[in-house]
């Protein structure tokens, strides 16, 4: 499976690394970090290029979070203005909001990359909370670049061996994600003073 | 917050801290399994390209053109092994044996 969709980025080069960055930024589940080791890969051996290659992936996801913003807008803000006029939720949704106004920004650059996981997530959650557009595109650029840098790069280094080179990303942005989701929820039920 | 609140929380707590821990064993699986080997030994794949091969063989492109026989009109380019396999009718397994064979045997030479 994974030898047929490694077949097409020769073939297809950047646009199949696009069409991959893109939808995993709407939390589609495709193999991206697969497919962005082959391209370095790729780069490394000389079929493809990195201004394709890297541009490519970069394209795709900055695009795929442009996307996944408009969705958590479009869908999402009345939601939480209509959960905001409620009484009993309006002191959480002005909390949530104040916490994405102070840290909404450093959010989006990590989950770009070091949690890159919860990346889709926060770009729903940042569309339907009211985070300002040009903060969210200026960090996610910051962000997908660093993403897209480290997943080439290891690529083009480790050529032979990118099927154990993915399975170590994927589980590393798994502990970080789910330790970072584990610590934030213990922090919820432990710190808050009760009742 | 509502009991019903906190015990969702707990919950939801107990299974990030689940995928955190299987996680945790994955990586350290890969991690202690990774032989640190340069990519000399790794197998080819169906999916990798004349130039890939070279790549990880770390011999000149040219040699693993020769290896395989192709023009030199630059069409074994982007094309893959499973691709020219094909297209000579033989199985995969036996062109990357034979390319191997002919790689380690120009190395020598």
């Amino acid at each position: 499976m994974s030898a047929d969709l490694l077949a097409l980025v020769p073939l297809y080069g950047a646009w199949v690394i696009l069409l991959t960055t893109f939808l995993s930024c709407l939390a589609v589940p495709v193999p991206t970090s697969l497919i962005m080791l082959a391209g370095g890969g790729f780069v490394a051996s000389g079929d493809l290029s990195l201004l394709h290659v890297g541009g490519g992936a970069l394209l795709g996801a900055v695009l795929g979070d442009q996307a996944g913003f408009l969705i958590g807008r479009r869908g999402g803000s009345g939601l939480v203005t209509r959960l905001g006029r409620r009484p009993s939720r309006a002191a959480v949704v002005g909390r949530a909001r104040a916490a994405l106004a102070r840290w909404g920004g450093v959010s989006v650059f990590l989950s770009r990359w070091l949690f890159s996981p919860l990346g889709p997530y926060v770009n729903f959650v940042g569309g339907a909370g009211g985070l300002p557009w040009r903060v969210f595109s200026i960090w996610s650029v910051a962000g997908e670049s660093i993403w897209v840098t480290i997943y080439v790069s290891l690529g083009a280094s480790f050529a032979g061996r990118l099927d154990q080179i993915a399975e170590i990303a994927t589980s590393t942005a798994g502990v970080l994600a789910a330790g970072l989701v584990t610590l934030g929820l213990g922090w919820l039920i432990w710190r808050r003073p009760r009742g | 917050m509502t009991p019903k609140g906190r015990s969702w929380l707990k919950l939801a707590f107990v299974v990030a801290l689940g995928l955190t821990l299987m996680f945790g064993v994955k990586l350290s699986r890969h991690l202690i399994g990774w032989d640190g080997q340069a990519d000399m030994s790794a197998s080819l794949e169906s999916w990798m390209t004349p130039r890939y091969v070279a790549r990880i063989r770390e011999v000149p492109p040219e040699a693993v053109a020769e290896a395989l026989d192709l023009a030199r009109d630059g069409s074994g380019r982007r094309i893959t092994l499973g691709e020219i396999a094909q297209a000579r009718g033989v199985t995969f397994d036996e062109l990357s044996r034979t390319l191997d064979l002919r790689i380690q045997e120009g190395t020598v030479r």
